[in-house]
């Protein structure tokens, strides 16, 4: 078997046009600079998913497939989304690693060298780029992309959530296996990290020129809310958790709280003025406790459900030794 | 093996095709009801013994007899073709298992000169069935371009057909086609991967793979390789020497990725055990570009529906 490393690339394609050439330059200067250093490894393929463009992104990516015979171009039958696109990109790729870029040269892909350098150097399956300054240039934008994720954190207990960024390099396999287990509702992120949890971060400088320039974003507040609930669906939620430990508290404090009303009752006579009062408050804080609990622990059932239809594996083999081949090149040639 | 006759001139002038198709497992099963489909009638069916090359001496003695008969019918010079599906020996086999299904291929090949002698104005075509996936075994992205680095018996017996047929005499046209990893299901054909899913699925029974679940190949449907060839069988085409054609759909599919799709189709969990050292477990994955203008597979999840109807009706794909 050969060992070169095989990367493929893969870009959703939704209003590209006026960057797709950049992007496809870069990929093949990218290419061009690994042949001149011997690099053992290859930019196999480079797939362009057209999630039914709505500019000439078709046409522009017809002609670079005609161009670089290693651009490689899939069309959606309609709109599914960037993370849908994605996914199909990765199910028709073929690489040892693949990495996954914006059309719009958000992601740099000189980067790529660097986060297989990350990959192999640390043993990790999942390397993203994070940002080293804020990418929008605007404090709304940017403190809301970071909050929502921490928001996300705590909802969902998953600390990978804070390194999720569209611009990633994934092991080939844990990328392709990770996308057949995805279904319309399964946040692709999440799911991968039921197949590992040795996932990183490099940052790097990230620019969206795309919103800098013209002020336009893919994320709408609705969109954003639609992310976090398949997040919080592919999730094993922590809030479900916690609700469980509200209901039993209440039901405790309850417990405690009727024994003592009922000793001061007894032993000292005493009782509060509007008869009934303690025993119907008890009563609904009881039920209500039970009620919380009960539904909690349901829920929990319900998530285990969902996760194992959604394809959460029970177990995954992996084979990280061809990475020795890259890890001895970075060594060799140094920082 | 299988002669089947279809006229396919006018009526002033009729001309009779004379098929021959040798091996009725997925292939050529699916051939053989392509061309029923069109019209062609099975004149005659020889069982042959393969385990010895008097069997298939005696089976091509007999396609000279037909074509002789055939010829008196026809107004207009006879068109011959035949068809090379057969493959008993797999993946694993021996290399005798392959040495000697390659002695009968050459006695087949050896037809062409025997027919050009007989009829000097027949038509004479060979089409052979070969195996992308023995010839490229661990390699990916496989285009056109790509040479064939068998890494095992069987990829190197494959090359030395496809050798053997650029060397015959006798054959007019030859046609060279190179499936990728074949999937469907017939009465006599081999149970590969994923109908052995189905099938294990259906009757609650364990699946042991001998691949890893990330390992990547290229899967086609029987019917879709039937009908290809089919229509290239039926389709008159000048004098040509040799002319390879890849059938892959180039869509990789990992092994998780397949069985996923099973138990959705099943809408139950399958069984599965992995072997510990597997035999089989290099990726090998083709372009889209390898594969001809007119050549159309159906997607894996459609294709495994068309199996599964047919395990569950048990009529072949």
């Amino acid at each position: 078997m050969s060992e070169i490393t095989k990367i493929s690339t893969v870009t959703p394609v939704y209003s590209g046009e006026a960057y797709l050439r950049l992007l496809v330059e870069s990929l093949a200067s990218l290419r061009a600079e690994w042949s001149r250093l011997e690099f053992p490894c290859q930019l196999e393929e480079s797939i362009f998913v057209d999630d039914n463009a709505i500019d000439g992104s078709a046409a522009v990516l017809e002609a670079l497939s005609k161009e670089y015979p290693w651009v490689r171009v899939i069309t959606n039958s309609r709109n599914f989304g960037q993370h849908p696109a994605t996914i199909a990109g990765i199910l028709h790729s073929c690489g040892d690693w693949v990495v996954t870029l914006d059309e719009d040269m958000q992601h740099d892909p000189t980067h790529i060298t660097a986060m297989l350098e990350c990959a192999v150097g640390k043993g990790l399956d999942i390397v993203y780029a994070r940002p080293e300054a804020p990418v929008h240039q605007s404090r709304f934008r940017d403190m809301g992309s970071v909050g929502f994720k921490l928001m996300l954190v705590v909802l969902t207990g998953n600390r990978n959530i804070i390194h999720f960024n569209s611009f990633r390099l994934l092991r080939g396999g844990v990328a392709r296996c990770a996308a057949s287990v995805c279904s319309h509702e399964t946040y692709y992120d999440v799911a991968l990290t039921w197949f590992t949890n040795r996932i990183n971060s490099v940052t790097f400088p990230m620019k969206d020129l795309r919103f800098i320039r013209t002020g336009a974003t893919g994320y709408s507040l609705s969109k954003l809310l639609g992310h976090a609930r398949r997040m919080i669906i592919s999730s094993q939620a922590k809030i479900l958790r916690l609700g469980a430990l509200i209901g039993f508290t209440v039901m405790a404090v309850d417990l405690v709280f009727g024994f003592w009303i009922l000793f001061q009752y007894l032993v000292q006579n005493a009782s509060i003025v509007p008869k009934g009062w303690s025993s119907l408050f008890l009563a609904s804080l009881f039920f209500g406790g039970l009620s919380i609990s009960m539904l909690s622990i349901i829920l929990e059932y319900l998530t285990g459900v969902v996760l194992h239809i959604q394809g959460k594996p029970t177990f995954f083999l992996i084979d990280r030794r061809a990475d020795a081949v890259l890890a001895r090149f970075f060594s060799r040639c140094g920082p | 093996m299988k002669i089947l006759l279809i006229h396919d001139g006018g009526v002033l002038s009729p001309r009779v095709h004379l098929i021959a198709v040798f091996g009725i497992g997925l292939v050529g099963h699916a051939i053989c009801v392509e061309l029923q489909r069109a019209g062609a009638r099975c004149a005659r069916e020889v069982v042959i013994n393969w385990s010895t090359p008097l069997s298939v001496e005696d089976a091509v003695y007999k396609i000279c007899e037909a074509a002789q008969s055939a010829a008196e019918e026809s107004v207009l010079p006879l068109r011959i073709s035949v068809v090379w599906a057969a493959g008993s020996a797999g993946f694993q086999s021996p290399e005798a298992a392959h040495a000697l299904e390659l002695k009968h291929l050459k006695v087949v090949l050896s037809l062409g000169e025997r027919l050009a002698n007989a009829g000097p104005l027949w038509a004479r075509r060979f089409f052979l069935v070969s195996s992308a996936g023995g010839l490229f075994e661990g390699q990916r992205n496989v285009g056109p371009e790509s040479t064939p680095h068998p890494l095992r018996a069987y990829g190197d017996f494959k090359l030395l057909q496809e050798k053997a047929l650029s060397l015959a005499v006798g054959f007019q046209a030859s046609f060279v086609y190179r499936p990728s990893t074949i999937y469907g299901h017939s009465p006599k054909g081999r149970l590969g991967l994923i109908s052995a899913l189905l099938l294990n699925g259906i009757r609650g029974r364990v699946s042991t793979i001998s691949g890893k679940a990330t390992t990547l190949r290229d899967y086609v449907l029987s019917g879709d390789v039937g009908r290809f060839i089919a229509a290239e069988i039926l389709t008159p085409v000048e004098t040509i020497d040799q002319r390879i054609s890849f059938l892959v759909s180039g869509k990789p599919s990992s092994i998780l990725e397949i069985t996923r799709t099973v138990e959705a189709l099943l809408c139950r969990s399958l069984y599965l055990s992995y072997a510990l050292d597997p035999q089989n477990a290099l990726h090998n994955t083709y372009s889209r570009t390898a594969v001809p203008h007119n050549w159309r597979s159906a997607s894996i999840r459609e294709g495994m529906q068309t199996v599964l109807n047919s395990l569950i009706s048990l009529k072949p794909t």
